[in-house]
């Protein structure tokens, strides 16, 4: 699929900073499974009966149970979004004291972010804060073998 | 016991109010008894009541346009468009599961908490597609759909 800037209205600063689709829209994985390079499955703590979940993490809706969940694939918490080189980095977004979204990010320090049942986008990581998904408030990282 | 009914304009207004009475009565279990309709329609001066399908289709676009971006089920399956849909109660099947087979969504929830039943077996967990299809072949086994 071939770039194509937009402009969404649940991301306001997405009229000021790169905000760019990369895929067609899909229901069939979400922003976790995206983050995580699974697409195979959505994953949130939501009904057990639909919703891909590790089986030893709570199904609950907190910060620390998602960054839980990225801990169990390698990442560690860190202290800022900045690109460091030989890292592969997760931001993971708050509203209400609750997550709502996460994004990974690109070798050249843009983000890339699955849009609920919506495209993926790459995107600056300010385009998408400060709108439906709140802000980054977690930032972790893990050794990223493709850099060396 | 206090109780009363409420006349409302139309099926948008109801539904709003049928969401606000359901709260309220959460919070004041059985001291309220109310009843929420429309009234009857006389020389063609009132609205005309929608079809259940109408309104099926009407909470549908109104969920899936406004919950697109998320990824969040709590939100999804919270918003009060799909609080509606499940209040439909069994009637609705047949239009979910047809709406199913042109545009899938996260519909799965709302045919759970109607039906009581769940067709997906636990190695399907997650995977949108295989879910769709076990509740699709589900609707066609207890004859909502086609075979």
């Amino acid at each position: 699929m071939s770039k194509q800037t937009i402009v969404m209205d649940e991301f306001p600063n997405s009229r000021l900073e790169p905000f760019e689709l990369t895929s067609p829209a899909t229901g069939k994985y979400n922003c976790i499974a995206w983050a995580l390079e699974d697409p195979q499955f959505f994953y949130w703590p939501g009904p057990k009966e639909f919703y891909n979940w590790p089986k030893d993490l709570p199904r609950e809706l907190s910060m620390e149970v998602f960054v839980q969940i990225f801990a169990a694939n390698g990442y560690q918490i860190c202290e800022n979004a900045s690109l460091e080189k030989g890292f592969q980095k997760i931001a993971i977004f708050e509203k209400n004291s609750e997550p709502t979204h996460a994004a990974r990010q690109l070798p050249d320090g843009f983000w890339t972010s699955k849009i609920g049942a919506l495209e993926d986008v790459r995107h600056s990581l300010a385009a998408i804060s400060g709108g439906m998904y709140g802000g980054a408030v977690v930032f972790l990282k893990r050794e990223n073998p493709a850099d060396f | 016991m206090s109780k009363f009914t409420i006349e409302v304009a139309d099926t948008a207004v109801e539904s709003r109010l049928l969401h606000f009475l359901s709260d309220l009565e959460k919070n004041f279990p059985a001291k309220l008894q109310w009843q929420v309709k429309q009234p009857r329609k006389t020389n063609g001066s009132a609205k005309p009541d929608t079809s259940l399908s109408e309104r099926f289709e009407a909470h549908f676009q109104r969920w899936k346009k406004e919950t697109a971006p998320l990824s969040s089920t709590h939100a999804m399956f919270s918003h009060p468009d799909y609080l509606e849909i499940i209040k439909l109660g069994g009637a609705a099947v047949p239009l979910i599961l047809k709406k199913m087979q042109v545009d899938p969504q996260h519909l799965f929830y709302a045919l759970l908490k109607i039906t009581g039943e769940n067709p997906v077996p636990a190695v399907h967990i997650g995977k949108f597609d295989k879910m769709t299809n076990d509740w699709l072949d589900w609707g066609r086994q207890k004859g909502y759909l086609q075979k």
